[in-house]
């Protein structure tokens, strides 16, 4: 799975507008840690791939970590593989939080934003997603059992919530912030720089150690609540761990590329079906396959309608809403929705 | 000695359970019976440490339970629920391996894949380790289940206690006395203290050290089988009419239910 993702990273890096041969790219990435690699390559192509190419495929990259691992993080806790941060609405509260940062950020806390620098809209995501998926889980969870109808049906309901917020954000909004804000919410890595992989890495990497760590402990919760905790799981801690982390992996990720669906339901379940359910797999797989995934989308976005770009959050929509129902299908077949 | 002394628990003002003292003993198999609605399998879930009790004390080998964290109790007490169910296609022996997480950092994993054969092994489960739970029947997933428990608890030093709940509901009646046999075989070779709640009367009879009779969240009696499943208790209790007959070959009663 490492190796894939590295395969798609090179390719990624040469897909676009302007095209670049995989083993050029090979040359330059060792030309620049230091090896001599064959001929030098022109000025022209280097600055594309490190100032554009590069942080925009990177940042897919931890994006797609970031939606997989937190994905993974949601089933495991809600034991079922129809959880997913932006069907539990959690993605939708990370939004509203985001929009809300843009509009009014300057104005009502500018003292604030400015101390936050760029890690502003990633903070509020998370802190707007956290809140949110805790509304969620507490309307969904009775007597220590998580209805996943409830749970999808709350996510529904606050995702709606949401969406109607930022509507009336962008009623408010000036010109530069509608832009700004439409742009962003239909999903897209085209606004990758070096500095929002600086931002957006540290966040990603500590969620997905803490939602990694935990694969034992979420592999015993597999069997119940009752159980876990009769196995010597910390379940409320557990939960509200998971619940963090997702936040801060997923709140990140929205605000980096706006709402880019489903990458989170189809990972850990493609992991699943390749190596089984065990968590201390699934939990890095998922992270490893949500990267590749992001990044192939978004190399696809750059070129079927090149030079023109799709947004990202539409072709992640294409092909997750058949994997959803197909998800959804078989749970009708088991009898257990 | 895990021993439960004057607990009672109160829910929204409800008593379920009443002044309950016991004590399950290493090396003794416990059967609880009562009618539905009796308080049984909220007395197990007290004793494991699932319930806080609302008056009284839990005690493990005189240690109150409250002070023990959830790793100590789940080092010296398996828990076998009444329903279980787990999400995701498991294998059965990885479903097992999940009843080594209280031994996390400790065994190896080759040592623990060893202790959860073993335990598939004795619960009669050895010949589906690598399907998937999905696969199972609920007899066979209830094998899995408590395979799983036993494997929690195996290779602990000092005192061990296995908490049933109706454990051989699901099982066919070969099952039903394999599982019993190995029960009884883990109290009085392996010294395990076990409380096992039971519905049906012969299977109690046969294998308990000892039966209480439980009633509307209080105990009515405790003692050996042929001195608690008695025609006076079990109207009592489970206000059904029970003739009692001396088994052909063991000193165990055999009890007809006349209804």
């Amino acid at each position: 799975m490492a190796a894939m993702l590295l395969a798609s990273l090179v390719i990624a890096c040469g897909v676009g507008a302007y095209p670049i041969a995989p083993s050029t790219i090979v040359r330059m990435l060792l030309q620049g840690v230091g090896f001599t690699a064959g001929q030098p390559i022109p000025a022209e192509q280097q600055s594309v791939i490190w100032s554009i190419r590069l942080p925009r495929v990177i940042l897919g990259a931890l994006i797609g970590a970031a939606l997989g691992v937190s994905g993974a993080g949601m089933q495991a806790l809600f034991r079922n593989p129809l959880a997913d941060p932006s069907l539990t609405g959690m993605s939708g509260g990370a939004a509203l939080a985001a929009t809300s940062v843009i509009v009014l950020g300057a104005s009502v806390a500018p003292g604030l934003a400015h101390l936050l620098g760029a890690a502003t809209l990633p903070l509020a995501a998370f802190a707007g997603g956290f809140a949110v998926s805790m509304v969620v889980f507490r309307l969904a969870t009775r007597a220590g059992h998580t209805s996943i109808a409830m749970l999808l049906l709350a996510g529904i309901a606050l995702n709606a919530l949401a969406e109607a917020a930022i509507g009336l954000f962008t009623i408010v909004a000036s010109d530069t912030q509608l832009r700004t804000l439409t742009f962003w919410r239909l999903g897209s890595a085209a606004g990758a720089t070096w500095q929002a992989v600086t931002v957006a890495a540290p966040a990603i990497i500590l969620a997905s150690v803490i939602l990694i760590s935990r694969a034992r402990a979420y592999d015993a919760l597999a069997l119940g609540e009752a159980e876990a905790r009769q196995l010597g799981v910390p379940v409320e801690q557990l939960k509200l761990l998971t619940l963090a982390g997702c936040a801060l992996a997923a709140g990140t990720a929205v605000a980096m590329s706006g709402m880019v669906l489903f990458v989170g339901l189809i990972a850990p379940h493609l992991v699943r079906l390749a190596c089984g359910p065990g968590h201390r797999v699934v939990m890095p797989g998922a992270m490893l396959i949500g990267a590749v995934l992001v990044v192939g989308a978004d190399a696809a976005a750059r070129s079927v309608a090149a030079p023109a770009e799709l947004p990202l959050g539409i072709l992640t929509a294409l092909f997750g809403v058949p994997f959803f129902i197909a998800l959804l299908l078989r749970q009708r077949e088991a009898r257990s929705l | 000695m895990l021993a439960a002394n004057g607990v009672g628990l109160a829910v929204d003002g409800i008593s379920l359970l009443q002044a309950i003292s016991i004590s399950v003993r290493p090396g003794r198999l416990l059967a609880v019976m009562g009618p539905n609605g009796a308080g049984k399998s909220t007395l197990l879930r007290v004793l494991s440490g699932d319930l806080p009790p609302t008056g009284g004390e839990i005690t493990y080998d005189n240690l109150p339970l409250a002070r023990l964290s959830g790793v100590q109790r789940a080092r010296c007490r398996a828990v076998v629920q009444q329903r279980s169910s787990i999400a995701y296609g498991f294998s059965a022996l990885q479903t097992v391996l999940i009843g080594r997480y209280p031994h996390g950092g400790h065994g190896t994993l080759r040592t623990d894949r060893a202790i959860a054969l073993r335990a598939l092994e004795r619960a009669g489960a050895a010949e589906f380790d690598s399907r998937s739970v999905e696969t199972l029947s609920g007899g066979e997933f209830a094998r899995v289940v408590l395979a799983r428990a036993l494997a929690q608890i195996d290779g602990v030093a000092g005192s061990r206690y296995l908490l049933l709940d109706e454990p051989t509901v699901a099982l066919d009646p070969a099952h039903q006395h394999d599982v019993m046999r190995l029960l009884s075989r883990m109290a009085h070779d392996e010294h395990v203290g076990i409380f096992v709640i039971l519905h049906d009367f012969n299977l109690a009879a046969r294998y308990a050290d000892e039966i209480m009779l439980m009633r509307a969240g209080s105990v009515v009696a405790q003692g050996a089988p042929n001195q608690v499943l008695i025609p006076e208790l079990i109207a009592q209790v489970f206000g059904v009419e029970a003739v009692v007959l001396a088994h052909p070959t063991e000193s165990r009663p055999v009890i007809v239910i006349n209804g």
